[in-house]
C-alpha cells in the first residue's frame, strides 16, 4: 500500500505506507483517518528535503522500531553513527538543519538523533569562537560577560 | 564541507524558532560536559538553553589528594548554582568543606532544593565521616526520592533513616558495616520499609543476629506485621560471597514473604554457620536458603495466596532442587519474564525438569539468565535456542557439547529471532565439534537479525592446539605451517578458528545480516589490532585483503579497536601489488 505525501511547493511524493509510518507523526495520522487515499500535505517539509528524509525512512524501513532508551545519564549517550547514515549527513549546514526540523516535526526519532549527533560531533573540542564560526553565530556576549559565565561554571579540566 | 562556516546563518535562524531550545538540548545531550560547558559561552540563546543541563547532575569525587578537579564543579560554583542541580554523586568520606556554613554568605550551609537523587559513596572508610554528610541529608531529607549510601555503619545510618524522608521511593544500601542495636535499628526505620517502592540491599544484615536470635526474628515479625512492606516493588538483597546464617536467612525470608507486591526480587545469599567467637569452622548448612524458602511457603506460616505479580526473579541460591524451585514458582503464580539462576548444581537434569514443568512459562520468559551455571552442557543450551520463542536475552555458561550437526539434520534451528543480547561462554574440551558443526553455529547466529549484542568473550578452549595443523578454508592464501604469528589479523584467525570460525572471510561474513549489532565481543585470545606483534609480511591474497579493506570499518565499530598501523601498511602494500599487476 503506498501513500502520497505532499510537499511544501506542492510536489507529490508516493511512498510505500511502511516507509512512510517511519515518521510517527504520519503513522498516528494514518491511523486516525483510516483507509484513505487523500494526499498528505506537509507545509512545513521542502520537496528537497522530503526527498532526504524519505531516502533515510527507505534505508531504514526494516529497523525494529526505537524503544525510547531509558538511558541512567543523558550525558553518557552513545555518539556512535552508522557509516550509511554518516554518509547520508554528509550535506551542507542549510540541509543539516532542515533535516532536523524535518525529523523533529515528523517525529522520526532515529534521524532526529543521528542530525544531532553529527551536529555534536562538529561542536565537540571546539572553542565557544570556533563553534561560532561553525555555524555563523554572533557572540552576543561582551567580552565580561564571557568572563563571567566562562568563570562561573568553571569546572577544572574535564577528563 | 560540514566544517566550512556557511553564508547563511541557519543555526542563528533556528534559533527563532519555537523548538530552538529542544534541538539545541538534544544536541547537547551528545555532548560531554567539556563541550557542554564551552557551549554555554557560544551566546546568550545558547547559554539560556544549556545551563540547566550542564547543573543538573553532578559528580564529585575525593581521591588521595583531595576532590578531583576532573569530574566535578568548583564548590563556589556548585553553590550559586545549587538550585539546578536534581542529582548528586559523591565518592567520598569527606564532604567539600564549602557545603557547611559559608561565611561569606551568611554563614548559610549549600542546600540544594531540586534534590531528588543523592548518591554517596564513603569508599569503604567507615571509620571517619564528615559531619557534613549528615547534616547535608538532613537539610535535604524533604526532597529525595532516591537515595545509595554506600560504606556505611549501622550506627551512622540510623539516624539517617529516622529522617522522615516524606518522598523517598528507592533506598539502596550498599558495603554495609553492621554495629548497633537491633532494636532500635529495627524499630527506627521499620516504617521507612513499608513506604519505599525499591529497596537494595548489598552486603548487609537486616539486624544482629548473632544472639538472641529466635528473640529477634519474632520482634521482626512483630514489626512486619505492623508496617508491611506493602509498596515494595523491588527488592534486592544480595549478601556477601560468605553468607550467612540461618537466623539472618530467615529474617530475609520473612521480609520476602511478606511484601505482598513484588515486581522484581533478587536473592543471593547462602547459609552458613560458624563459631561466632573464633570465626571458625565455618560450614555451609545442608538446608540452603532455596529449600528453606520453598518449606516456608508449603508451611503456609509467612504466605497467604496472595496475588502476586512478580515479573523478575533472580536466585542466586547456591544450592538447586527443582522441588524446591518448583515450590517457589508455583507460589509467586505469574507470569516471569525474567528468570535468572545462579546455581552451581543447576546441571542438565534442572533444565530438563524446568521444561517439562513449566511448558508455559517457557512461551512468557524474556530474558534468561543462566551464567552462573556451569554445569549446562551444549545441548540444554540448543535446546533453550530451538523452544524458546519469546527470548529477547539470553546468557549461558556451558561446556560445549553441543549437536548442531544432528539437531541441524534433524531441521531444528534457532526459533528465537526477536533475540537483541547474545552472551555465551563455552568451554570446548575435546575436538569433537566438527567445522561444520562450527559452521553451523554461525549459521544460526546469522539469522538473529535483531542482535545488538553478541558476546563471546569468556568462551575458551581447553584442549591443546596442535601447531601443525593446517588451518583450512583459507585456500588462496599461503599460509605456514605455523600461525603466522608476525599477522596479527590471520593470527587472530587462527586462534580463533579453533574455538570458533569467526574468521574473516566466513566467519565475519556471517555477521554482516547483523545490523543492529552495535556490541561484538570476541574470545579472549582473538586479537583485532596487532598491539603485541610485528606484522612484516602479506598473507592475504588479493580478495581477501581487498575484503578487508571494504569492511574494517564494520569490524573497527564492533571491536571498538582501530586498525593497527601496520595492518594498514600491508594492506596498502597489497593492494598496490594488485593494482601494478593489471
Amino acid at each position: 500500500m503506498t501513500v502520497i505525501l505532499v510537499s511544501s511547493d506542492n510536489q507529490d511524493f508516493k511512498v510505500d505506507k511502511e516507509v512512510a509510518e517511519r515518521s510517527i507523526l504520519i503513522k498516528n495520522m494514518l491511523e486516525d483517518v483510516g483507509e484513505s487515499d487523500s494526499p498528505i500535505p506537509l507545509p512545513n517539509v521542502t520537496s528537497a528535503v522530503l526527498t532526504k528524509v524519505i531516502e533515510y525512512c527507505e534505508h531504514h524501513r526494516n529497523d525494529p522500531v526505537q524503544v525510547p532508551e531509558e538511558t541512567d545519564d543523558p550525558r553518557k549517550r552513545s555518539n556512535d553513527i552508522e557509516e550509511w547514515d554518516m554518509k547520508f549527513m554528509q550535506v551542507d549546514q542549510e540541509m543539516l538543519f532542515e533535516i532536523i526540523l524535518a525529523a523533529n516535526y515528523l517525529d522520526i526519532k532515529p534521524l532526529l538523533d543521528v542530525g544531532c549527533k553529527t551536529v555534536a560531533n562538529i561542536i565537540k573540542g571546539k572553542t565557544p569562537e570556533e563553534i561560532r564560526k561553525a555555524f555563523n553565530i554572533v557572540n552576543d556576549f561582551t567580552p565580561e560577560e564571557e568572563a563571567q559565565i566562562k568563570k562561573e561554571n568553571e569546572w577544572a579540566e574535564d577528563r | 564541507m560540514l566544517h566550512s562556516p556557511p553564508s547563511t546563518t541557519h543555526l542563528q535562524s533556528l534559533s527563532r524558532k519555537s523548538c530552538f531550545t529542544e534541538i539545541l538540548l538534544h544536541i547537547a545531550s551528545f555532548l560531554n560536559t567539556r563541550s557542554l560547558r564551552t557551549s554555554l559561552c557560544v551566546s546568550k540563546d545558547w547559554y539560556t538553553a544549556l545551563r540547566l543541563l550542564l547543573w543538573q547532575r553532578i559528580y564529585l569525587s575525593h581521591g588521595p589528594f583531595g576532590y578531583d578537579p576532573d569530574i566535578g564543579p568548583s564548590f563556589s560554583n556548585l553553590r550559586q548554582h545549587a538550585s539546578l542541580v536534581n542529582s548528586l554523586e559523591v565518592y567520598s568520606h569527606k564532604f567539600p568543606g564549602s557545603c557547611g556554613p559559608d561565611p561569606t554568605d551568611g554563614d548559610k550551609p549549600l542546600f540544594s532544593p531540586n534534590l531528588a537523587v543523592l548518591k554517596i559513596d564513603t569508599q569503604v572508610n567507615k571509620d571517619y565521616k564528615d559531619p557534613e554528610i549528615f547534616s547535608f541529608m538532613e537539610r535535604h531529607q524533604a526532597t529525595i526520592t532516591n537515595l545509595t549510601l554506600s560504606s556505611f555503619h549501622t550506627v551512622e545510618l540510623t539516624p539517617i533513616l529516622a529522617h522522615e524522608l516524606p518522598l523517598l521511593t528507592r533506598l539502596s544500601i550498599k558495603n554495609w558495616d553492621f554495629h548497633g542495636l537491633p532494636s532500635v535499628f529495627m524499630d527506627k526505620y521499620h516504617t521507612l520499609w513499608s513506604r519505599v517502592l525499591s529497596l537494595s540491599l548489598y552486603e548487609f544484615k537486616l539486624f544482629n543476629t548473632d544472639h538472641e536470635a529466635w528473640k529477634n526474628l519474632g520482634m521482626a515479625t512483630d514489626l512486619l506485621e505492623q508496617a508491611p512492606p506493602t509498596k515494595l516493588q523491588e527488592l534486592i538483597m544480595i549478601t556477601n560471597e560468605h553468607g550467612t546464617d540461618s537466623a539472618q536467612i530467615r529474617l530475609q525470608l520473612l521480609f520476602i514473604l511478606n511484601s505482598p507486591n513484588l515486581v522484581r526480587l533478587e536473592w543471593a545469599t547462602r547459609c552458613i554457620e560458624c563459631d561466632w567467637e573464633t570465626y571458625e569452622d565455618v560450614e555451609v548448612v545442608e538446608e540452603g536458603p532455596m529449600a528453606q524458602m520453598a518449606r516456608v511457603i508449603k508451611s503456609g506460616r509467612f504466605y497467604q495466596g496472595r496475588q502476586q505479580q512478580l515479573e523478575s526473579l533472580g536466585l542466586g541460591l547456591s544450592e538447586f532442587r527443582i522441588q524446591d524451585l518448583d515450590i517457589i514458582l508455583n507460589s509467586f503464580q505469574s507470569s516471569l519474564k525474567e528468570l535468572s539462576l545462579d546455581a552451581t548444581t543447576f546441571d542438565e537434569d534442572s533444565w530438563t525438569l524446568i521444561k517439562d514443568h513449566y511448558p508455559g512459562y517457557l512461551s512468557t520468559v524474556t530474558v534468561l539468565n543462566l551464567e552462573d551455571c556451569s554445569l549446562l552442557n551444549g545441548s540444554q543450551v540448543q535446546d533453550i535456542l530451538c523452544s524458546i520463542t519469546s527470548l529477547k536475552v539470553f546468557k549461558a555458561d556451558y561446556i560445549m557439547e553441543t549437536d548442531l550437526e544432528h539437531d541441524h539434520d534433524r531441521g531444528r534451528s534457532w526459533v528465537c529471532l526477536g533475540l537483541k543480547e547474545l552472551s555465551l561462554g563455552f568451554i570446548r574440551q575435546t575436538r569433537r565439534e566438527s567445522d561444520r558443526g562450527q559452521y553451523l553455529f554461525l549459521e544460526q547466529l546469522s539469522r538473529l537479525s535483531r542482535l545488538e549484542v553478541l558476546n563471546l568473550e569468556t568462551s575458551t578452549t581447553e584442549y591443546e592446539i596442535d601447531e601443525d595443523e593446517e588451518v583450512v578454508g583459507f585456500e588462496d592464501a599461503a599460509v605456514d605451517e605455523e600461525p603466522d604469528r608476525r599477522n596479527p589479523v590471520v593470527d587472530a584467525r587462527f586462534q580463533c578458528q579453533r574455538i570458533l570460525l569467526l574468521t574473516l572471510t566466513e566467519g565475519l561474513d556471517c555477521l554482516k545480516p547483523l545490523r543492529r549489532l552495535r556490541e561484538l565481543k570476541v574470545p579472549r585470545n582473538h586479537r583485532w589490532d596487532g598491539s603485541k606483534q610485528s606484522c612484516k609480511r602479506c598473507v592475504w591474497t588479493e580478495a581477501e585483503a581487498r575484503w578487508v579493506t571494504h569492511n574494517w570499518a564494520v569490524l573497527e565499530n564492533l571491536t571498538n579497536i582501530p586498525m593497527a598501523e601496520e595492518v594498514k601498511q600491508v594492506l596498502e602494500e597489497r593492494m598496490k601489488i594488485s593494482s601494478s599487476k593489471i
